[in-house]
């Protein structure tokens, strides 16, 4: 039963790890969310965040599956999580958009990009 | 490129065929060597497969610098010294008696 | 090719992709089918549908079993011990024609299941992926070998040219015309999938270095190239005596080398010489354990069961088993197992998305200029693309069509399942290049009906739907249906998407016509 969970929890983080990179690009912010796409610090912000939720994967699946095959487990979910990403922003966009929400709320005022350069 | 035929000179035709080809029987003259030159720091049968294996990347970078090299000219040049190094090195090594 | 780099990257993707694209779909279509060819194999023999057995396998109670079956002067024979994933125990010898025979045994019953008369997943997909059954001159391997240096000059110069690599990480703009949207899928599958396939091909090479490279064990090792196979992989012969020998209980020595590697049990046993004085018995350690395909061995006296020689890899050897282990994948990962497959499947979309993408930007330049290009790729695309999928379905259903025992103009079940498996693959090409227009569609319906097919038969003739299989929860047939039966809904889709997009087309032609002529 742990790996099972431990399998969904480490796809999920690299899900979330590359849903918040993306959401890091203008263009894929704006699918998701008509709230204003995140400034620079912003922009910064969710890419570490991509990067930390990834990296837990990868503690993760290493947890689960020891050196050898929790390397190839990571490499692997990951490849697939950025596919199922993609294929989300793609088709259904909206339905990131509570996250994106929940990244508004968690931002300070100083980042939101001005309202004139929103294109 | 409107109106420009979809021919492919013969020249290009060459220089790829050299590539692949030359490219390969240069990988096989330097594997040779560096496996040869690998037992001084291994043992044999792991210099063996140690070149065994990177002699693939040798091989994709020669391919990738045939394709782009400029002219077929520049690659027989560029092909024929690496290859005659590869290729006589070992003789010159059992004639040395260095073995 | 091209004045800079990047142009000459170009060139090479272009040219390298166009021809030997419908070779590496075929190898990698393969490649990702074999990832299931055991379940293939349970699929297409139905008699070893068998459950996994409760109690331990007799090795010594399998010995009485195998010497009914095998000639008496045989100079071995091979058995491959009951795993998860195969519940059976697989036998290989040469008959008394010196052809070599694979017969199946009940580990529970030790009884000799009746001859299935198929090559299925193991013997048909998994070594067409890597020598394409072209035997000549081990022409296969080397067209293979030819077509994985392709794939890593593919590969990278795919990403040398890409412009947007980062911006467009995560773009596909589905609903745009083709040419964007299938460069956009293209640029998806191939980047984010480019670890694995750029391991994967690589490590197809390097499980084979000693057929490309041959030169680098003769360069080290000289005429002695047989001590290479010693020191590397533990190969031990010992001559035959000639006299008569006993064979002491081979479950001892399985015990003994569990033993000796620490708790894993053999995977394979082979008899050397088998009644002979000097017989040696060779067994091999698990693979299923780790991701290195050890070659871990050890060699008995058949008579007395003493060990006569354990092997392990050397460090270097090592590696490259690991690197092999990657690729094999026979250890027990199920995860992993699923993610390989659609990693391949990605591949397998990869190269399609490519070629539809040259067609439809060369399309209208080649027809205004009467080039022949479009039109013989495209057929190529067609044929190597639907047609391979058709004709591996064909060879599914000619395997539930075909009676036990068929035999025709001289040859067997197995043959003419694999006869019509490139008749059919030949018929698809013929199809494409004779009707250029509608060969997708076409062939997109084929595959949704040949889809259903499959599952159908196996249900009116083996009795096991779908239901029944999934309820006992028998996953290699019915993981097999269900995956069928998806394929041929995604078929059909597209088959659909293709017909509206066509009528489409051809309404604002009309409109077109209409509006001219007013």
């Amino acid at each position: 039963m742990t790996n099972v969970l431990l399998f969904i929890a480490l796809s999920l983080a690299a899900y979330l790890g590359f849903v918040l990179l993306a959401l890091g690009q203008a263009r894929h912010w704006r699918a998701a969310s008509e709230a204003a796409a995140p400034g620079r610090i912003g922009k910064l912000a969710l890419r570490i965040a991509g990067g930390v939720s990834l990296s837990l994967a990868l503690c993760l699946a290493l947890f689960r599956d020891g050196p050898s095959f929790g390397a190839l487990l990571w490499t692997t979910v990951i490849s697939v999580a950025a596919l199922v990403v993609a294929l989300t922003l793609s088709w259904r966009p909206r339905l990131l958009r509570p996250l994106a929400a929940l990244v508004c709320l968690l931002r300070p005022d100083g980042t939101q990009e001005k309202e004139g350069n929103n294109r | 490129m409107a109106g420009r035929r979809e021919l492919v000179p013969v020249l290009v035709v060459v220089q790829a065929a050299l590539a692949l080809v030359g490219g390969y029987w240069v990988t096989v003259g330097l594997s040779s060597v560096m496996a040869h030159a690998l037992t001084f720091v291994f043992g044999r049968v792991e210099a063996v497969v140690l070149t065994g294996m990177l002699a693939f990347g040798i091989y994709l970078l020669l391919i990738l610098w045939g394709f782009a090299v400029r002219g077929v000219v520049r690659l027989s040049l560029g092909l024929g010294f690496v290859g005659g190094i590869g290729w006589t090195l070992p003789f010159v090594i059992r004639l040395t008696g260095a073995d | 090719m091209g004045s800079t780099f990047r142009e000459s990257m170009a060139w090479l993707h272009t040219w390298a992709g166009v021809t030997l694209g419908a070779l590496l779909f075929a190898i990698f279509w393969m490649g990702t089918l074999s990832v299931f060819d055991r379940e293939i194999d349970r699929w297409m023999m139905p008699d070893t549908r068998l459950a996994a057995s409760p109690t331990a396998l007799s090795l010594d109670r399998l010995v009485d079993g195998v010497q009914t079956l095998v000639p008496a002067d045989a100079s071995r024979w091979q058995a491959a011990l009951p795993t998860a994933r195969e519940p059976l125990v697989q036998l290989r010898y040469a008959d008394p024609d010196r052809q070599p025979v694979t017969r199946h045994l009940d580990p529970a019953s030790g009884t000799v299941l009746p001859d299935q008369g198929t090559l299925a997943g193991t013997r048909f997909i998994f070594p067409f992926h890597y020598n394409l059954h072209l035997g000549w001159r081990q022409l296969g391997y080397w067209l293979v070998g030819l077509a994985a240096m392709a794939m890593l000059a593919l590969l990278v110069s795919g990403v040398v040219i890409h412009r947007k690599i980062f911006a467009d990480f995560f773009t596909f703009r589905w609903a745009r015309k083709l040419p964007r949207s299938s460069l956009d899928l293209h640029n998806l599958t191939g980047v984010l999938g480019l670890p694995f396939h750029f391991v994967m091909t690589l490590s197809g090479l390097i499980i084979f270095f000693a057929i490309y490279f041959p030169n680098v064990i003769e360069s080290v090792y000289r005429e002695d190239v047989a001590a290479f196979a010693r020191e590397a992989y533990g190969l031990f012969q010992r001559e035959p005596a000639g006299q008569p020998g006993s064979l002491a209980s081979l479950d001892a020595m399985a015990v003994a080398a569990t033993r000796i590697w620490g708790g894993d049990p053999p995977y394979s046993v082979r008899v050397w010489h088998p009644g002979d004085a000097n017989s040696t018995i060779e067994m091999r350690r698990t693979v299923a354990r780790s991701v290195d395909m050890n070659v871990d061995t050890v060699h008995f006296d058949a008579a007395s069961g003493a060990v006569l020689r354990t092997h392990t890899a050397p460090p270097v050897v090592h590696v490259q088993r690991f690197i092999s282990g990657i690729h094999f994948i026979q250890f027990d990962h199920w995860p992993l197992r699923w993610l390989y497959f659609v990693l391949g499947l990605s591949g397998c979309v990869m190269i399609a998305t490519g070629y539809i993408y040259w067609l439809e930007t060369r399309r209208k330049r080649h027809a205004a200029q009467g080039l022949p290009g479009v039109r013989i790729v495209e057929g190529l695309t067609v044929g190597g693309v639907t047609g391979i999928i058709i004709a591996t379905l064909a060879f599914f259903v000619s395997n539930r069509l075909l009676p036990l025992g068929a035999a025709f103009a001289g040859y067997e079940r197995a043959a003419l399942e694999v006869w019509v498996f490139y008749l059919v693959w030949l018929v698809t090409f013929a199809h494409a290049w004779a009707r250029p227009g509608r060969a997708w569609r076409g062939q997109c319906w084929t595959i949704a009906a040949l889809a259903v097919l499959a599952p159908v038969l196996n249900w009116a003739t083996t009795g096991d739907h779908l239901i029944k299989t999934v309820l006992d929860g028998y996953w290699p047939v019915a993981g097999m249906d269900l995956l069928l039966l998806f394929g041929a809904a995604i078929a059909a889709t597209t088959a659909w998407r293709l017909h509206r997009r066509g009528a489409m087309a051809a309404e604002r032609t009309e409109r077109h016509v209409l509006k001219a002529a007013d």
